[in-house]
């Protein structure tokens, strides 16, 4: 049955550092994902947030980000490589919910300066969002020698970069539509 | 259909139960604590009519 529903994908810009070239990935994914008929997406930046610094936990969100977290069906969280992990903030952030992810699809793509692809904040977060109850996808965007990437303006300078979102974000829209049937009408 | 079906607080709708989660306490007793699994059980809900997702301990 057709759903009439376009699917909620808001794209999370998982750092709050001075010149993050994170900022350009997450403009960059935001617009492809705004060329896709059927969904509706936002950017979700951390450094824009309320973030509880002396509690944390579910039901401790931001109601902006709790709320955009609860009409989600996917996410695309764009986190650069800060000593092989996500940046603490980003983690704080996510950590600040729960409910609003069981069983919906998250998709990565991560920065670094290096020329790694942010491979290891990727390994590293794999486990963190499997526990929050998220559905990771096998698809990935590597980012890596930004600087290569997006110039300063955030134009991108790599045209590869076009085709790897195109498959990364065909895989997790299929993943975003089957789980929300699955959450909509299959009961445990 | 569950015996203690959750509403939708949003639209009204019959929500579906889809899973459940394990939120671990620190506590082995207490309200809501499974002493087995070692932590409060949540059920997670979703509303096929609007979307919204809710959780409630299971009980």
């Amino acid at each position: 049955m057709a759903d009439s529903r376009p699917l909620s994908i808001p794209v999370i810009l998982g750092t709050a550092r001075k010149g993050r070239m994170s900022a350009h990935a997450a403009r960059f994914v935001l617009g492809e994902l705004q060329k896709r008929d059927g969904v509706v997406t936002e950017l979700i930046d951390v450094g824009a947030l309320s973030v509880q610094l002396d509690d944390n936990g579910q039901d401790t969100a931001d109601p902006v980000f709790s709320a955009c977290m609860n009409r989600a069906d996917a996410i695309v969280l764009v986190a650069p490589e800060y000593n092989h992990a996500m940046p603490g903030l980003l983690k704080h952030v996510l950590d600040s919910c729960l409910k609003e992810y069981v069983h919906k699809a998250a998709g990565i793509v991560a920065v670094s300066a290096g020329p790694f692809g942010g491979t290891r904040v990727i390994e590293t977060s794999l486990p963190v969002l499997r526990e929050l109850g998220l559905v990771t996808i096998f698809w990935d965007v590597n980012v890596g020698s930004v600087a290569k990437v997006f110039d300063e303006s955030g134009m991108l300078l790599d045209p590869a970069f076009v085709r790897r979102t195109e498959k990364f974000l065909g895989e997790l829209i299929w993943m975003a539509k089957t789980l929300r049937y699955g959450r909509e009408s299959i009961a445990l | 259909m569950p015996e203690r079906p959750m509403i939708c607080p949003k639209c009204g709708a019959t929500m579906n139960q889809h899973g459940e989660k394990l939120v671990y306490t620190g506590e082995t007793r207490g309200p809501g604590v499974d002493p087995v699994l070692g932590g409060v059980m949540e059920e997670m809900h979703a509303c096929p009519h609007c979307g919204y997702v809710a959780s409630r301990p299971a009980g």
